[in-house]
C-alpha cells in the first residue's frame, strides 16, 4: 500500500488546516510589539479574523468535497469551476477512493466527513466568539492552538489505526492543555491546564497498556496463524485476525478495557470524568465550550470507529446494567451501557447543586455524554437496522449537543465578558438587561433539557429509541427519569433569566460578532430540531460505512 | 434590543385605545374567527365524517406532522378557541395599562396553538411536542407577574411537575408506538387490541396515566393547581380551567380506544378520579382566597371528569363531554368574575367582600348562572351533566356504584356549598358598616362583563335545550372517543323519578342544608386539615426536591473533591476493578504458574532491590529519599531487561531514568518540603487502591506469559530478521525495523526529556515562586 498521488486530495482539509495554522501564527510575528491597548486589540482581531476567515473557507471546501449540499453530476460540463469541484469531490466520501483508508490510517470515509464537519465548524464559531473579547496574550498562538487542535480532532475523526490514533489524541490534546491554562495570571486558569494534563498524561498511559495488549494480542495471532507481521495495528487488520482466530482470548479483551479507559477521559464518562468540571470552570469559557463539544466530537467518533471496527466480536449485549453473572456481561456494549448508567446518575445528580453557571454545565456536559454513550450502546442491536439507528442517533445527538453547548457558552461568556464572573447569580434578570440575549439563551437551555421542538428534544428522543430497539430498556428508564431530574437544574438558570431581578438594570452589550455566533448556533439548533431530516439523510450515508 | 416607547398623549388616540384594554378586542378578531372556522365544520362531523390531514415530518423514523378532527377533537378546539376569544377580550380589560402586555398576548396565543394542536394531533409525537409546547407557554405565562414571590416558584413547581409527567408521557408514548407498531394515532385507534395485549400494556397505561394526572392535577399531583394561581386571572380563567388542564383528561379520552376498556384502566381512573374529586370539593370549602376556591373545585372537576372516563360505556362517556362543557362554560366564567372583582376591589379575599350585587350588576347576573350551573340546578347545563354522572356511576357494576355514587353525592354536595361561598358572600352579603376591601367596587368595562356574560348564558341556553344543542355534539364525540357510533339522549327533563333524579334532589337538599348549617363547622375542619391534605403534597414536592439535592451534595463531595490524587485514586481503582472483572471472570489460570521455580539468585536480587525501592518511596519523609526510591525500582527494571536479552530496552530505559532522576532533582529545588504526610487511615485506604492496582497487574502479566507468546516471537525474530530486514545483527533488526516505530517513540521520548532539562537549567534557580503544590487547592463549589 502506498501513498498516491489522488490521496492528497483526500486529506485537503487537514492540509490546509496546517497551513492555515502556520499561517496564523506567522502573521503574528508581525504585531508582536504591540504595547498600547489600541495596538493589542488590532492585533487580537488580526489574528482572529484570520483565523475565522481560514476556519470559515476550510468549512466551504469540506462541504463542497463532502457533497452533502451538492454533488456535481457525472455529466456536468467541463471548465474550470467543475473541474475544481470535481476534483474536490473525487476525494471526498463519496468517491471510490474512500472505501479504503489511506495507508490503512486514515479513513476519509463518511463518518470522518461528518466529524471534520462538525469540528471545523465549532472551531470556526468558537474564534467568532472571542473575535470581541478582551484581547489575550499572544493571539496567534492562542488561534494556532486552536486550530491546530482541530487538526487533531479531523485525524482522530478519521484514525483507523493504532499509532494514528494516539498521535491524534495528543495533537488534540496537548493543544488544548496550553488553552486551557491560557490565562496564566489566573490561578483558576492555570490550575485548569495543570489539572488537565496530568489527567491527560495519565489516561494516555492507560490508553498505550490497551494499544499494546491489543497489539500484542494481533501479533501472536499473526504468528500463529502464520500470516505476515504487516499492518498489526491496522483496525481492519486486527479484526480479521481475531475473526481468523476464533475465540477472543482474556488478552484481548483486556486491550479493549484499557482502551476504553484511555479514551474514557476524553469523552467524560465517569468514573474518568473527574477534571471536566474543574476544567470546565477554570478554562476560558470559549476554550470550554471548545472542549466541551468539538474534543468529544472526535472522540464519540473515534470511539465508535475503534470499537466497531476492531472488537465485534466483543459487542455483547446490553439489556442489564448491573452485571449479575459474568455471562451476561459480554462485551463492550454491556460495559459502555454501565458506564452510561453511571455518568447520567453522577452527571445529572452532581449539577443539581452548583452555583456557578460553567460548573454546572459541566456536569450537565458529562450527563449528556451518558445519553451519547447510549448511542453507542444501540450497536449491540441484533438487527443492521437498529444498530444503524444507533450510530445515527448518536451522530445526530453530537451535532445537536455541539451547537447548544456552542451557544449556551457562548451566551456565559457574552455575560462574562461585561461582568468578569460566571457564575449563576450573574444571569439574574438577563430578560431585562438583554433580552434577545436572554431568548438565545433560553432556546439553548429548553433544547439542552430536551423539550420540544428543539434539537436536543429529537437528539434524545432518537438515543432512547435506538437504545430501547437494542434491549437496553434498563438504561432508557434511567436516562427518562435522569432528564426530568435535568430538568431542574436547567429551569433554574433560567428562573435567574426571566424571574430573579438584576442588581442593577444596566444593559449588557452583544458585540456583533459574538452575536453572529450565538444567532448562528441558535438557529442550528430550531432547524436542525424542526426539520431533523435536513441532517438525518447524510447521517444515512454513514451507515452504509460503518454497518459493514 | 431597543424599545420604542408610545408617546402616551392625546395626539394617539388609536394607540391609547389600544393600550388601554382596546387591544384585546382587536387580537380577539383571531380566535374568534378560528372558533367560526371550527363552527363550520360541526355538520360533517356530527355527519359522523372523520376529517384528517397529514405532513411527512422525519420520513427516517415514520413520524409525521397528522391532524385529525373528529367530535372529541373539535368539541376540545371550539373550547380552547371559543373560551379563547372571551379571554382575549377581557384579557385587554384586565390588563389595560401594562406596558408588556404585547409580551403577555405573544405568550397566549403561543399557548393557543399549542393547545389547538395537541388536541388536533393525529400523531404521537406531534401529540407530545404540543405537549410540551403547551407546559412551556404556561410557564411563561404563569411566571408573567414577575413581582410576586409567591408566582415564581409557583411557576417553577408548575413546570417541573407537569414537565416530568410529560417525560414519563413520552415513554408511555414510546411505549405505546412501540407495541402498537404506529406512531399514528388513527392507525392505533383501529389497533387498540394489538396494544392491549402486548407485554408492553402495563408500563404504557402507568406512564400515561403518570402524564396525564400530572397535567390535570389529579390526586397525589394535584398541588400545583392552587399553587399557580399566582398567575394573572386570566392566565388561571384559560389555563386552569377550560384547557391546559384539560389536556390530561383529553389524553385519556383519545387513548381510551387504545389503552381503555381494561379492569386495570376502569380501576385506577376511576380510583383516582374519585379522591381527586372528593379531596378537592373538601379542601374548596375552607379557602378565603377566591381563586383558590374556585382552584380547588376545578382539581374536584377534573377528578370527576377523569372518573368517568374510568368508568366508561357511552353512558359514563356522554356524561363526561356534557360535563366537560358545563365545567369550562361556569368555571371560566367564575373566574373571569374573581378577576374582575379582585381588579376593581382591590381583594379577592371573601371575608374582606360583601353588597357587591349592587355595585357590580351585571356581573353578579353572570356569576348567578354560573354558580347555579356549577350546583347543578335546572334549567342550568350544570343540571344536566349532574344526571348523566349520577347515571353513569349508579350503572358501573363492573366497579364499585355505591362507592362512586356516594363520592360523587360529597363532591357535590360540597361544590354546591362552594358556589354558595362564591356567590352570596361576596355579592350579597350586606355591606359592612367599614368596607374593609381597599377599594369600593363598581362595574367593570364591558370587555370584562362580556365574557362571563355570554358563559352564563350559554350554560342557560344549552341547559334549556340539551337535546338540540348539545347532543349532537356528545354523540360525535363520545363516538370519537368509543370508536363506534352512539346515541345517547341528552335531556333536561328527567324520565319520571328514576333514582338519579332522587339523588339529585337529595344532592341540592344536603347541599342547602350544608350551607346554611355546616359550613361554619366544615370550614373549622378543613383548616384542621388543611396542614395535612393541602400541605402534605407540597411538603413531599419539596422533601423529594431537597433529598435529591443533599444526595447531589454528597455525592459531589465524594466524586469531586478538587484534588487530582482524588480522581487518579477513583480512576486507578475503577480500572483496577474493571480489569479484574475480566480477568477472574474470563482468563484461564490453569496454565500460570504461580510460584517462581526455577528462579536465579540474580533475579530474586534484583526483586527485592525493586520491592525495597517501593518500599522507600511510600514511606518517605523527604521528596528526596522518595526519588531515590524511584531510581531503585528504575534501574531494577533495566536489569531485568538486561539479563533478560532485551539489550534495546535497557538503552532507552536507563536514558529515561536518568533524566527522569536528573529532571526530578532540578524540579526538587523548586518545591516546598512536604506540608502534610497523608493519615494513617488514608495511608490505607491508599495502600489497598494501590495493593489492588498491583495485583491486578500481576495477575495480568502472569495471564499473558501462561500463553504461548514468548516462546514463538524468539524464534520468528530469529528467522526473519535477514529475509525481511536484510540484517544479520537481529538486535538491530528488530531496533530499527520490527520495533522501528518504538524505537523512534523512545528516541521522541528522551528528546522532550531532554528538551525540559535544558529549559529547566536555564531557568534561574529560585526565581519567581511557582508552587504547583499549592495550585490544587479545592474549589469546589456546593
Amino acid at each position: 500500500m502506498q501513498f498516491a498521488l489522488t490521496d492528497v486530495p483526500r486529506i485537503l482539509p487537514e492540509i490546509l488546516l496546517l497551513v492555515l495554522a502556520l499561517l496564523v501564527l506567522g502573521s503574528d510575528v508581525f504585531e508582536r510589539w504591540a504595547n498600547t491597548d489600541a495596538a493589542r486589540t488590532e492585533q487580537h482581531r488580526a489574528s482572529a479574523s484570520l483565523a475565522a476567515l481560514g476556519l470559515g473557507m476550510i468549512l466551504i471546501i469540506a462541504l463542497i468535497q463532502s457533497g452533502y449540499v451538492y454533488r456535481l453530476p457525472d455529466d456536468a460540463p467541463i471548465n474550470f469551476l467543475t473541474n475544481i469541484v470535481r476534483n474536490l469531490q473525487n476525494g471526498g466520501p463519496a468517491s471510490e477512493l474512500a472505501t479504503t483508508p489511506i495507508l490503512g490510517a486514515f479513513a476519509t470515509d463518511d463518518l470522518t466527513m461528518i466529524g471534520r464537519l462538525v469540528v471545523i465548524a465549532a472551531a470556526f464559531l468558537t474564534v467568532l466568539l472571542t473575535y470581541d473579547a478582551r484581547p489575550t496574550a499572544n493571539p496567534g498562538e492562542f488561534y494556532t492552538l486552536i486550530i491546530g487542535s482541530t487538526l487533531g480532532m479531523c485525524l482522530m475523526a478519521g484514525s483507523s489505526e493504532l499509532i494514528m490514533t494516539f498521535l491524534a489524541i495528543e495533537l488534540t490534546s496537548i493543544p488544548l492543555y496550553v488553552l486551557a491554562g491560557y490565562f496564566r495570571n489566573d490561578r483558576q486558569s492555570t490550575e485548569a491546564g495543570m489539572k488537565y494534563f496530568l489527567f491527560g498524561a495519565m489516561s494516555s498511559g492507560i490508553l498505550l497498556y490497551g494499544m499494546s495488549l491489543t497489539y500484542g494480542y494481533a501479533a501472536t495471532a499473526a504468528v500463529t496463524q502464520g500470516s505476515t507481521g504487516n499492518n498489526l495495528t491496522q483496525f481492519e487488520r486486527i479484526r480479521e485476525l481475531v475473526a481468523q482466530a476464533g475465540e477472543p482470548t482474556v488478552l484481548l479483551t483486556l486491550g479493549m478495557l484499557f482502551l476504553i479507559a484511555g479514551i474514557g477521559y476524553k469523552v467524560t464518562v465517569v468514573p474518568f470524568h473527574g477534571w471536566s468540571p474543574d476544567v470546565y470552570q477554570g478554562a476560558p469559557t470559549p476554550i470550554t465550550a471548545f472542549i466541551a463539544t468539538a474534543s468529544k466530537v472526535a472522540s464519540f467518533i473515534l470511539l465508535f470507529r475503534l470499537l466497531t471496527t476492531t472488537f465485534p466480536v466483543l459487542t455483547g449485549a446490553a439489556d442489564v446494567i448491573i452485571p449479575v453473572e459474568a455471562s451476561t456481561f459480554t462485551g463492550w456494549t454491556s460495559l459502555l451501557a454501565l458506564l452510561a448508567f453511571l455518568t447520567l446518575i453522577v452527571g445529572n445528580l452532581a449539577a443539581l447543586p452548583q452555583t456557578n453557571a460553567k460548573r454546572l454545565l459541566a456536569y450537565s456536559s458529562i450527563a449528556h455524554a451518558g445519553f451519547l454513550l447510549m448511542g453507542l450502546v444501540a450497536w449491540s442491536a441484533s438487527l443492521a437496522m437498529d444498530r444503524e439507528a444507533g450510530i445515527a442517533s448518536l451522530l445526530y445527538y453530537l451535532v445537536a449537543y455541539t451547537v447548544m453547548n456552542l451557544g449556551v457558552f457562548g451566551v456565559l461568556y457574552v455575560v462574562d465578558q461585561h461582568t468578569r464572573s460566571d457564575e449563576i447569580s450573574v444571569l439574574n434578570g438577563l430578560a431585562r438587561r438583554n433580552l434577545g440575549l436572554a431568548v438565545l439563551f433560553t432556546i439553548f437551555v429548553f433544547s439542552l433539557a430536551g423539550i420540544p421542538p428543539l434539537s436536543g428534544f429529537f437528539a434524545k428522543f432518537y438515543v432512547f429509541m435506538a437504545a430501547w430497539q437494542a434491549g437496553a430498556e434498563w438504561l432508557v428508564i434511567v436516562g427518562l427519569i435522569t432528564t426530568i431530574i435535568s430538568l431542574y437544574y436547567y429551569l433554574r438558570l433560567l428562573r435567574a433569566v426571566f424571574i430573579v431581578p438584576p442588581d442593577t438594570d444596566a444593559p449588557i452589550p452583544t458585540p456583533r460578532w459574538m452575536a453572529t455566533s450565538l444567532v448562528l448556533s441558535a438557529l442550528l439548533v430550531i432547524v436542525l430540531g424542526l426539520f431533523p431530516n435536513i441532517i438525518l439523510t447524510i447521517i444515512d450515508n454513514v451507515q452504509a460505512v460503518a454497518g459493514r | 434590543m431597543t424599545r420604542t416607547d408610545v408617546p402616551r398623549s392625546g395626539t394617539l388616540p388609536l394607540v391609547n385605545w389600544l393600550s388601554n384594554g382596546g387591544s384585546g378586542w382587536v387580537l380577539g378578531l383571531i380566535p374568534l374567527s378560528l372558533t367560526l372556522w371550527f363552527a363550520s365544520m360541526l355538520p360533517p362531523i356530527i355527519a359522523g365524517e372523520v376529517l384528517r390531514v397529514s405532513y411527512s415530518w422525519i420520513p427516517s423514523l415514520d413520524v409525521a406532522l397528522a391532524f385529525r378532527v373528529d367530535g372529541l377533537s373539535l368539541v376540545f378546539a371550539l373550547l380552547v378557541v371559543g373560551i379563547g376569544t372571551m379571554i382575549v377580550i377581557y384579557a385587554g380589560g384586565y390588563m389595560a395599562g401594562d406596558s408588556q402586555i404585547g409580551r403577555f398576548y405573544l405568550y397566549l396565543f403561543l399557548f393557543m396553538g399549542a393547545m389547538l394542536g395537541l388536541v388536533l394531533a393525529d400523531d404521537i409525537m406531534t401529540l407530545f411536542v404540543f405537549w410540551e409546547l403547551t407546559s412551556i407557554s404556561s410557564y411563561l405565562l404563569i411566571g408573567y407577574k414577575h413581582a410576586y414571590n409567591s408566582s415564581r416558584s409557583a411557576a417553577l413547581q408548575a413546570l417541573l411537575v407537569t414537565g416530568s409527567g410529560g417525560l414519563a408521557l413520552l415513554a408511555g408514548l414510546i411505549l405505546v408506538a412501540i407495541a402498537g407498531g404506529s406512531t399514528s394515532i388513527s392507525t392505533l385507534i383501529e389497533q387498540g387490541d394489538l396494544v392491549r395485549e402486548s407485554a408492553l400494556y402495563m408500563p404504557a397505561l402507568v406512564l400515561v396515566c403518570i402524564g396525564a394526572f400530572t397535567k390535570s392535577a389529579q390526586f397525589p399531583f394535584q398541588f400545583w393547581l392552587p399553587g399557580a394561581m399566582a398567575a394573572p386571572t386570566p392566565v388561571s380563567a384559560y389555563l386552569h380551567s377550560a384547557t391546559m388542564v384539560k389536556a390530561g383528561v383529553f389524553l385519556l379520552a383519545r387513548f381510551t380506544p387504545i389503552l381503555g376498556e381494561t379492569p386495570a384502566w376502569a380501576i385506577t381512573l376511576s380510583t383516582f378520579g374519585a379522591i381527586t374529586m372528593v379531596l378537592g370539593a373538601y379542601l374548596s370549602v375552607s379557602q378565603v382566597d377566591l381563586k383558590r376556591i374556585l382552584a380547588f373545585t376545578t382539581v374536584s372537576s377534573l377528578g370527576t371528569l377523569v372518573m368517568l372516563i374510568g368508568i366508561g360505556g357511552e353512558y359514563a362517556i356522554t356524561a363526561m363531554m356534557v360535563f366537560l362543557v358545563v365545567h369550562s362554560l361556569y368555571k371560566g366564567c367564575l373566574f373571569m368574575v374573581a378577576g374582575s372583582i379582585d381588579h376593581e376591589t382591590g381583594t379577592r379575599d371573601v371575608t374582606l367582600l360583601g353588597g357587591l350585587r349592587t355595585l357590580m350588576p351585571i356581573t353578579f347576573g353572570a356569576t348567578v348562572l354560573a354558580a347555579l350551573s356549577m350546583s347543578g340546578l335546572p334549567p342550568l347545563l350544570g343540571f344536566v351533566g349532574k344526571e348523566l354522572i349520577y347515571e353513569a356511576t349508579l350503572d358501573a357494576h363492573e366497579l364499585s356504584p355505591i362507592l362512586l355514587s356516594a363520592a360523587s353525592v360529597v363532591g357535590k354536595v360540597l361544590m354546591i356549598i362552594a358556589a354558595g361561598i362564591v356567590v352570596v358572600v361576596p355579592f350579597t352579603r350586606a355591606q359592612r358598616a367599614k368596607p374593609e376591601a381597599p377599594r369600593v367596587g363598581h362595574e367593570p368595562p364591558l370587555s370584562m362583563w362580556l365574557g362571563p356574560v355570554i358563559l352564563g348564558a350559554l350554560s342557560l341556553l344549552f341547559g334549556a335545550f340539551p337535546t338540540q344543542l348539545i347532543q349532537p355534539i356528545t354523540n360525535s364525540g363520545v363516538a370519537a372517543i368509543l370508536n363506534e357510533a352512539v346515541e345517547v339522549e341528552v335531556k333536561l327533563i328527567p324520565s319520571g323519578l328514576t333514582p338519579y333524579f332522587m339523588l339529585s334532589v337529595l344532592t341540592i337538599a344536603l347541599g342547602f342544608v350544608g350551607y346554611w348549617f355546616a359550613r361554619p363547622t366544615l370550614q373549622r375542619v378543613g383548616n384542621a386539615t388543611e396542614g395535612l391534605l393541602e400541605q402534605g403534597p407540597v411538603n413531599s414536592f419539596n422533601a423529594v426536591v431537597n433529598g435529591m439535592q443533599a444526595l447531589a451534595r454528597w455525592q459531589t463531595r465524594v466524586l469531586q473533591s478538587g484534588y487530582i490524587r482524588n480522581y487518579l485514586r477513583i480512576i486507578v481503582s475503577s480500572v483496577t476493578l474493571l480489569v479484574s472483572y475480566a480477568l477472574l471472570t474470563r482468563a484461564d489460570f490453569s496454565r500460570v504458574q504461580w510460584l517462581p521455580i526455577g528462579a536465579t539468585v540474580l533475579e530474586w536480587v534484583i526483586a527485592l532491590a525493586i520491592l525495597s525501592g517501593a518500599g522507600l518511596v511510600v514511606t518517605a519523609q523527604k521528596r528526596l529519599n522518595a526519588l531515590a526510591g524511584l531510581g531503585l525500582v528504575g534501574y531494577g527494571v533495566t536489569l531485568i531487561f538486561l539479563f533478560f536479552g532485551a539489550p534495546d530496552l535497557v538503552m532507552t530505559q536507563f536514558s529515561i531514568e536518568t533524566l527522569s532522576v536528573l529532571l526530578f532533582i532540578l524540579v526538587l529545588y523548586r518545591l516546598p518540603v512536604f506540608s502534610s504526610v497523608s493519615s494513617e487511615a488514608e495511608r490505607i485506604r491508599d495502600a489497598i487502591v494501590a495493593g489492588a492496582a498491583g495485583l491486578m497487574v500481576t495477575l495480568m502479566v502472569l495471564v499473558t506469559v501462561s500463553g504461548q507468546l514468548e516462546r514463538l516471537l524468539t524464534p520468528y525474530f530469529a528467522q526473519n530478521s535477514y529475509p525481511e530486514g536484510r540484517g544479520r545483527n537481529v538486535v538491530n533488526v528488530i531496533l530499527v525495523d520490527f520495533r522501528g516505530l518504538d524505537t523512534m517513540g523512545e528516541i521522541s521520548v528522551i528528546g522532550v526529556a531532554a528538551i525540559g532539562i535544558v529549559v529547566l537549567l536555564r531557568l534561574r534557580l529560585g526565581g519567581e515562586k511557582n508552587d504547583p503544590e499549592t495550585v490544587s487547592t479545592g474549589k469546589e463549589q456546593l
